[in-house]
């Protein structure tokens, strides 16, 4: 490793890796690659078999392949590696040829991280978590800017590692150069028509400033769990990054350029995080539609009378019905799930000996399984595995309140309360967002579309500024009975407080009680 | 007769106060789903894990897009995304070896200056923006920042 430092590119690696460069950035075709050639005859253009050999050993990264099943239930590695059939579908795992029949690409993250050590500015800039300076973060009592502020990395600092039960000798990022990791998933669909996803892991490094932290470049993608279907046995498929995150907690050598040293590198897991069906996958629970949705408590879901939908709603009250006793829960007292709780669950429904039993179990407790990275040091459930805002508020809160206010909630009437808006009135709300555009200034982002007729081009950034800048404008004075408007605007301030670069203690005081409120009143 | 009486005690109040959204009914279950129950949990993350921006979806949503843009078959799109995790992630380990970050961006390093920029030595992180011409209605000379005269 150390030669290869020493070694500086030739001029012939440098012109074959900006070409390698040009093609992987433009996501250029290996069509057009081959006219370079033509269009430029004056120079010898290499072919891209010989481009891409270089460059891959040059970067001397070599991702794995792992066989795993045609409909992407599961991957077959660690205790899964020899079976020849898919446990949950039964199709075969080779063709006739005995050759796997699908792979699943890992890219190891170990070398990557190791190679970061490689670069000064790099080195320099990953300070930010624990290195001197105003320039890095500095964590003052009472005040949230960054996950370092909060009281999950907080207590880590104190806690002594401990891998599979085993107490290790140092403490969680005792070196200044420890990086906290965090690991995203979510699904998405190639193709806009069809149902097929795929699973991408993504590192963050977040030892990188907050500006830089979630630039494209400095993401590190662990793999695509392949389509067609959601995966079934995720944990399959995040096998080998845990097999790698539990190297990385006892430490790899590495190579640090600033202090010219090998040293051991050490990097943490401490936040998982992605939409709510991605956790639910990732944590092994039921889901959000089941008897106990929420990740966080064990509030018990109630659902519809009557109505053959087997999804659950969690109020804060059970509905009042003549005749039968109502149960309410405690917004300040929530029956909050423990990383013990849902491990003892975990393995209680693992070692129930039918499948019914297994069944019941995890429908009691919202729990299928114990999850694979429930042992990762670092890593406590549920709090490691917060809430995404974005789909939360953005693409969940905000547009069902909308949903409800023009009458499209699915399919309920306003009941006693008054809260619709006239056709016209969010016809004219829609054409007004849609004028805005043009005297707001591109700073502040993408023009914002029409919110009434042209749903395609709403994103949740467009949803975020809609909600927190233009829809406490818009909607004043256009509910019959202004309670609704109080209410909406209600929830922006407090998001506008979540969005605060610094957050203080009190006023994450005003937010719980702002958030009980504001639930407690919706109910009403 | 009684319940009668009851009935219209009620409407009575609730026309003095209409419900909000639940409205504590049977029917009306789904106005609850778990979205309005996790804003509940969102003071606790906040304090155990900070800001709402370090454990959001936008740059994973952004990274999908990203991939997007690299399925180049209909036939194979889970392939064209494995090419270009492992060729992207060996760029970037390029760039991270040899210090060449700069070079493979394959862009000119910023000049510097934007045309009809506007700078104040006391506000280094900001480029004032002084070409109005774009505008329909006259600016009379307005000063961007009050410690440009």
């Amino acid at each position: 490793m150390l030669c290869v430092l020493a070694e500086v590119l030739s001029l012939e690696d440098r012109a074959i890796l900006r070409l390698f460069a040009l093609k992987v950035q433009s996501h250029m075709n290996l069509k057009t690659f081959e006219k370079l050639p033509f269009a430029f005859p004056e120079v010898e253009v290499p072919t891209w078999k010989t481009v891409s050999a270089r460059a891959a050993f040059l970067a001397g990264t070599k991702p794995v392949l792992f066989d795993c099943c045609v409909n992407s239930c599961c991957c077959y590695v660690g205790p899964n590696a020899d079976l020849t059939d898919c446990p949950f579908c039964r199709s075969p795992r080779y063709n006739a040829d005995q050759k796997a029949r699908k792979k699943f690409t890992y890219v190891p993250l170990i070398p990557r991280l190791v190679a970061l050590f490689r670069n000064p500015d790099i080195v320099q800039s990953m300070q930010y978590r624990a290195g001197p300076g105003p320039n890095n973060h500095q964590h003052t009592p009472g005040m949230t800017s960054d996950i370092f502020d909060g009281e999950h990395y907080r207590k880590l600092l104190e806690t002594p590692v401990s891998i599979n039960g085993r107490e290790r000798s140092y403490r969680f990022f005792s070196d200044p150069r420890d990086i906290a990791l965090g690991l995203s998933t979510d699904g998405f669909a190639p193709f806009r028509r069809r149902k097929s996803t795929a699973w991408p892991l993504l590192i963050f490094n977040f030892n990188l400033p907050p500006e830089i932290r979630f630039h494209i470049k400095y993401s590190l993608c662990l793999g695509v769990i392949p389509g067609p279907k959601k995966p079934k046995d995720y944990d399959s498929f995040s096998f080998p990054a845990i097999e790698e995150l539990l190297t990385l907690a006892i430490g790899v050598r590495a190579y640090d350029i600033l202090s010219r040293s090998l040293f051991r590198l050490r990097a943490y897991l401490i936040l998982i995080f992605g939409d709510i069906p991605a956790m639910s996958m990732v944590m092994s629970l039921k889901g959000h539609n089941g008897l106990r949705p929420c990740r966080m408590c064990n509030i018990k879901g109630l659902r519809v009378p009557d109505s053959r939908a087997t999804t659950h709603y969690i109020p804060l009250k059970s509905p009042s019905v003549r005749g039968s006793t109502t149960t309410s829960y405690d917004p300040a007292n929530l029956p909050l799930r423990t990383h013990e709780e849902i491990l003892r669950q975990g393995r209680e429904v693992d070692s129930s000996l039918t499948k019914a039993e297994a069944n019941h179990l995890s429908q009691k407790y919202g729990v299928k399984g114990v999850s694979a990275i429930s042992y990762i040091p670092g890593i406590q459930l549920p709090i490691s595995c917060p809430y995404d805002f974005m789909h939360l508020i953005w693409e969940n809160v905000v547009k069902n309140l909308i949903l409800l206010w023009t009458g499209e909630f699915k399919g309920i009437d306003e009941g006693t309360g008054s809260y619709h808006l006239a056709p016209a009135v969010w016809e004219a709300i829609g054409m007004a967002t849609a004028a805005s555009g043009s005297t707001i200034p591109s700073a502040f982002g993408a023009r914002p579309p029409n919110v009434e007729n042209n749903k395609m081009a709403c994103s949740a950034e467009s949803w975020s500024f809609w909600t927190l800048y233009l829809g406490p404008v818009l909607l004043a004075h256009k509910f019959q009975n202004s309670k609704y408007y109080k209410h909406f605007v209600d929830l922006v301030k407090l998001l506008h407080i979540c969005l605060q670069f610094n957050i203080s203690d009190d006023e994450i005081e005003t937010l719980r009680t702002g958030f009980i409120a504001w639930v407690e009143s919706y109910e009403a | 007769m009684r319940r009668r009486c009851s009935l219209f005690t009620e409407t009575q109040a609730q026309l003095a106060s209409p419900r909000m959204y639940y409205q504590y009914s049977p029917q009306r279950l789904s106005t609850c789903p778990l979205t309005i129950h996790a804003l509940l949990h969102i003071a606790d993350s906040i304090k155990a894990n900070g800001p709402v921006w370090a454990y959001w979806a936008f740059p994973m949503e952004r990274f999908c897009g990203r991939l997007q843009l690299a399925i180049t078959s209909r036939r194979f799109p889970f392939s064209s995304i494995d090419r270009y995790v492992i060729n992207s992630s060996r760029l970037n380990q390029c760039k991270l070896i040899y210090n060449l970050a700069h070079e493979l961006d394959l862009i000119s390093p910023h000049s510097g200056t934007v045309q009809g920029e506007l700078r104040c030595p006391k506000c280094v992180q900001f480029i004032f923006l002084t070409d109005i011409s774009t505008y329909a209605f006259e600016i009379p000379h307005v000063s961007y920042c009050h410690h440009i005269e």
